[in-house]
């Protein structure tokens, strides 16, 4: 297992296809990152020369189009006989001739050609750095912002652009389905995403998703707000989980239909309880594991998650 | 320990009253709980009609000896039908006062007196109490009552705390007034925060089912005391769907088959807890 950092720019340029080199740096970071989490890159673009997604092409446009695509799969003992794979593809929205934000679909497969796969989820921020006319041309360009990844062979957490400027809320977990010990199993996969705004639901207004592609029971995209949020449970009487210096979590449950044991790549926390980017070792299933609190992976109030401002921590080991 | 019970859901006819706090009286002592010998306590062959009495319980597991919990149940009515005080701590004062680690007061009851019977689960033993109060067949202002020691994380039971969980119709006239499903944590020892008015319980609110097949998921209130515990056994939820009302599941809890029966008292709705769709089901064992 492994956990790293690094800091990159996304860059989406606005006018010709271009071989931007900090395009090509960021998706060569992410893929060292991701393949140094043991996970094993199946296929994708040489960085160096890849164009970068870009604007310019008979806007304002709204369907993002999709400029690069990397292939990665799990490599545990399960793999052989019930894979996992993440297609991460580096796409760029843009709504009129001056501007375009970037971002990312990312699906997960449950075998190599995609045929049985989750929903294409889409990561896409709208904020920018400055507003109306002095938003940037080259988004992300002005600094290089904070990038975190860790995994192992059997699972992989994403936390891309969290600051220091841009809180672009980029945020994937992906595990197999645990027992009652935390072992995995072979009953499906995890996948827990975050995606500021339009959401990696394609949910507006709901960016949240959780859900776990059953290798048995089909997926459910049919119930409207079935992706909403992450589901956990909460205090209603407490803007903090911190007594007497023991702090609680909240573990995500994760449904396809009935819940399933929480995996161990994300939890939630209250706001209030952790710094921002500080290590934190929280046992999960009888097993210290280290987590970092984000602060901006955080969630509205509706419907199951709490009253109270709660973030978003990713297993960081 | 478990029973079925048909009895009257009154407080205004004194016959009918006394039936049913007698069988509540009984149920609790067949399940192994001490009544302490605190003075003022009721005695249920005088009990008027609309009239207030206490018992003070305590637990008669082996724990109770290093890790003592009592409760103090009040019968109190409502103005307009059956009601309760409940009280927890680790001690009494002999004279009828829960006393060191307390809980806050907490009454709940009925919004309807009537001398239909109506059916009444009870179950427990000498580290728990399970009761659900007048849960159908005609009236649908069921009290839930559970009570149980806090656990570890294979499921063991704990001196740390107590656990409580209560859903009734009515608030008990107070103006504090519980209303719909409340859950509190009395830990043995450090600052008790009072319950709140909501299980919370990790449930998919856009979905009104979690059955697949043969496979039907359930939700687990989780119990707070700022902190979370490690979730009991005594109360579960499920979707409306899934059970059919007075049914017996057999549900896997900390490894380990357990019995319940589906009630048809609801959770109510509040911010983390399900929809009215969703009902208890209370450990039957």
């Amino acid at each position: 297992m492994s956990a790293s950092t690094f800091t990159a720019y996304y860059v989406v340029e606005n006018t010709n296809l271009i071989s931007n080199p900090l395009f090509n740096a960021m998706g060569l970071s992410l893929s060292t990152a991701i393949t140094g989490a043991s996970l094993v890159r199946t296929s994708g673009p040489t960085w160096g020369s890849q164009p970068s997604p870009q604007g310019g092409l008979g806007l304002p446009q709204l369907i993002p189009n999709t400029f690069a695509t990397e292939v990665y799969r799990f490599d545990d003992a399960l793999q052989g006989t019930y894979p996992v794979y993440v297609r991460i593809e580096y796409t760029a929205v843009w709504t009129n001739s001056d501007y375009a934000q970037p971002g990312f679909y990312i699906t997960i497969g449950l075998d190599a050609a995609f045929v049985r796969q989750g929903p294409r989820m889409l990561f896409i921020n709208w904020s920018y750095i400055g507003t109306g006319d002095n938003r940037p041309a080259n988004f992300f360009l002005t600094e290089p912002q904070n990038c975190y990844v860790s995994g192992a062979t059997n699972r992989l957490h994403l936390a891309l652009f969290q600051g220091p400027d841009i809180l672009s809320g980029f945020f994937l977990n992906v595990e197999r389905t645990k027992d009652t010990s935390g072992n995995d199993t072979n009953e499906g996969v995890i996948v827990q995403a975050v995606s500021v705004a339009p959401g990696c639901s394609g949910d507006t207004n709901y960016p949240e998703a959780f859900r776990v592609l059953d290798q048995v029971i089909p997926y459910n995209i049919t119930v409207a707000g079935y992706n909403r949020t992450m589901i956990a449970a909460f205090p209603q009487n407490a803007a903090s989980m911190d007594l007497a210096d023991v702090i609680g979590i909240s573990e995500i449950v994760p449904f396809n239909f009935r819940p399933y044991n929480p995996g161990v790549g994300a939890l939630l926390y209250m706001n209030s309880d952790f710094a921002p980017y500080t290590t934190q070792t929280i046992p999960m299933y009888g097993t210290n594991h280290t987590y970092l609190p984000f602060p901006d992976l955080s969630f509205p109030s509706q419907l199951t998650t709490p009253s109270s401002a709660c973030n978003l921590a990713m297993r960081y080991d | 320990m478990f029973s079925t019970s048909p009895l009257p859901q009154s407080v205004a006819d004194a016959t009918s009253y006394r039936t049913w706090v007698q069988a509540v009286h009984n149920a609790i002592a067949s399940f192994g709980w001490t009544q302490t010998g605190d003075t003022g306590q009721l005695t249920i062959s005088t009990l008027a009609a609309r009239g207030n009495g206490y018992e003070i319980w305590a637990l008669g597991d082996t724990l109770q000896a290093t890790h003592p919990f009592y409760m103090k149940l009040e019968y109190h009515p409502t103005a307009f039908g059956p009601g309760f005080f409940v009280t927890f701590g680790t001690a009494t004062d002999g004279a009828g006062n829960i006393t060191t680690q307390t809980s806050q007061r907490l009454g709940f009851g009925c919004r309807t007196d009537t001398t239909v019977q109506q059916n009444c689960y009870f179950s427990g033993d000498t580290n728990r109490l399970q009761m659900a109060l007048w849960d159908g067949p005609t009236s649908n202002e069921s009290v839930v009552i559970s009570i149980e020691r806090s656990k570890n994380s294979s499921g063991v039971d704990t001196g740390d705390a107590l656990l409580v969980f209560l859903a009734a119709s009515n608030n008990n006239g107070t103006g504090s007034g519980l209303y719909g499903a409340w859950s509190g944590v009395v830990p043995s020892s450090g600052t008790v925060v009072n319950a709140q008015n909501v299980w919370s319980a990790p449930f998919n609110q856009a979905q009104l089912t979690m059955a697949y097949g043969s496979a039907i998921g359930v939700g687990i209130p989780i119990p707070f005391n700022t902190l979370p515990y490690q979730y009991g056994m005594g109360v579960l939820i499920y979707q409306s769907s899934d059970f059919g009302y007075a049914t017996f599941p057999i549900v896997p809890i900390y490894g380990a088959n357990h019995n319940y029966i589906a009630l048809n008292q609801n959770t109510y709705y509040s911010a983390t807890n399900p929809s009215c769709n969703t009902h208890i089901l209370m450990r039957y064992e």
